[in-house]
């Protein structure tokens, strides 16, 4: 015959139908000669029974205090990631914009001397990129050197110069000319070169921009 | 919509399924706060906390459990985490140790006053049980919860708890008997047996 304690035990497990034949068995034997557990089994199974009505519905502010928070933070994730997109873009250009300031082929301050920065909102090639273009260019379609001088005026280099449409000043020399002048430019300018050096006698051409 | 399909939704980002999602369970998540710390205000910050972490921590549910499972887990975390900060704080004899399991001796407070649980019921008898729970170890508030009022099986109680089923049946044990103990000192059964009566006791 099984004890209080283990019949104790087994009324829990008979509250939940989970008893076995053996089980039920015993606890049935036992509660016949014991009134005490029989007691506490009715006891059981009235607090059992009530306890289901403690079960309370939520208050509405559960569900809209939830929502509120979640409708924030989706708001705040999206604003970072455009955030971020920005400052990426930003990042990037500025980027270029170095490396391309490091090859002398744009403007910016401690790059160069003394011209105007290029703000973000300018374009990126400045005419002197477009003097670049021009010069390889010329030099494809003659077949000709050309030597691109940046930021000089066209007095500084002699004079003779005729001024283009796109803001370049162009001379045609002839090589020899053109590796005199080149030897003699004081070397802060910055140069382009294109083309291929040719003869003594032949045509090369040299632009600037100022 | 299958419960999957707006889990997943909600996973991708889509905020309508979550709170389908929130709708099904509030109550139960509600609940088990309540049960736990036998206060309604604190049981609203805790749902809202549970709600909102299981928004966050969506991504990593791989429906390895039922999303009950899960979500329950994750509440009761919750709130165990909020019992043991109160019990750090308290200054008072009256504690309440979650591994605690001896229960109604301690209590320092007269009972005099309805609790805060209490008072939303209108109900005498509704609000002794509620009363004699509130004595009880917030393990044993916790897995009568489940079991008798949520009907969860031993296995899903075991999963959500973290424990062997052997340990759930015998914490179901001492856990009823605990509460009837308390009921019983405080007349709840002569009441109750003092009324008319349709049928007998069953043995």
């Amino acid at each position: 015959m099984i004890t209080c304690n283990e019949a104790l035990e087994l009324l829990s497990v008979q509250l939940d139908g989970a008893i076995t034949i053996e089980e039920q068995t015993a606890l049935q034997e036992h509660l016949a000669a014991c009134p005490e557990c029989r007691r506490i089994q009715s006891e059981l199974k009235m607090a059992e029974e009530a306890l289901p009505e403690l079960q309370q519905e939520p208050p509405k502010l559960l569900h809209d205090a939830v929502m509120q928070e979640i409708r924030r933070e989706t708001r705040r994730k999206k604003e970072r990631k455009t955030l971020l997109r920005f400052v990426g873009a930003m990042a990037a250009a500025a980027a270029l914009l170095a490396v391309l300031a490091g090859f002398k082929l744009v403007n910016l301050p401690g790059f160069d001397h003394g011209e105007a920065a290029v703000s973000m909102g300018d374009s990126l090639f400045p005419k002197t990129d477009s003097a670049r273009k021009y010069a390889e260019e010329l030099a494809k379609q003659t077949g000709c050197r050309v030597i691109l001088v940046e930021h000089c005026t066209p007095e500084a280099l002699g004079g003779g110069f005729a001024k283009l449409d796109n803001g370049i000043y162009r001379r045609e020399l002839s090589e020899a000319e053109l590796d005199e002048l080149e030897a003699n430019l004081d070397s802060s300018y910055a140069l382009i070169i294109c083309g291929a050096k040719g003869e003594a006698e032949d045509s090369a051409y040299l632009l600037c921009t100022d | 919509m299958s419960e999957e399909q707006l889990i997943r939704r909600a996973q991708q980002g889509d905020n309508g399924a979550f709170e389908e999602l929130l709708l099904l369970h509030q109550k139960k998540v509600y609940n088990l706060c309540l049960r736990m710390s036998a206060n309604p205000d604190d049981a609203l910050d805790l749902s809202q906390e549970a709600f909102l972490r299981a928004w966050r921590s969506l991504g990593q549910y791989q429906f390895e459990a039922s999303f009950s499972t899960w979500l329950f887990r994750l509440t009761s975390n919750i709130c165990i985490d909020f019992l043991r900060r109160k019990k750090r704080r308290q200054e008072t004899s009256l504690t309440e140790s979650y591994d605690d399991s001896d229960e109604g001796a301690e209590l320092s407070v007269p009972d005099a006053q309805p609790g805060p649980e209490q008072q939303a019921m209108t109900n005498e008898t509704k609000i002794e049980l509620a009363r004699a729970m509130e004595q009880l170890s917030p393990e044993h508030r916790e897995i009568l919860q489940l079991r008798v009022i949520e009907d969860l099986q031993y296995e899903q109680i075991a999963d959500i708890l973290g424990v062997r089923v052997g340990t759930v049946k015998s914490r179901l044990a001492r856990a009823r008997l605990a509460l009837r103990k308390i009921l019983k000192t405080g007349n709840y059964f002569d009441s109750a047996s003092s009324e008319p009566v349709e049928g007998e006791v069953r043995l």
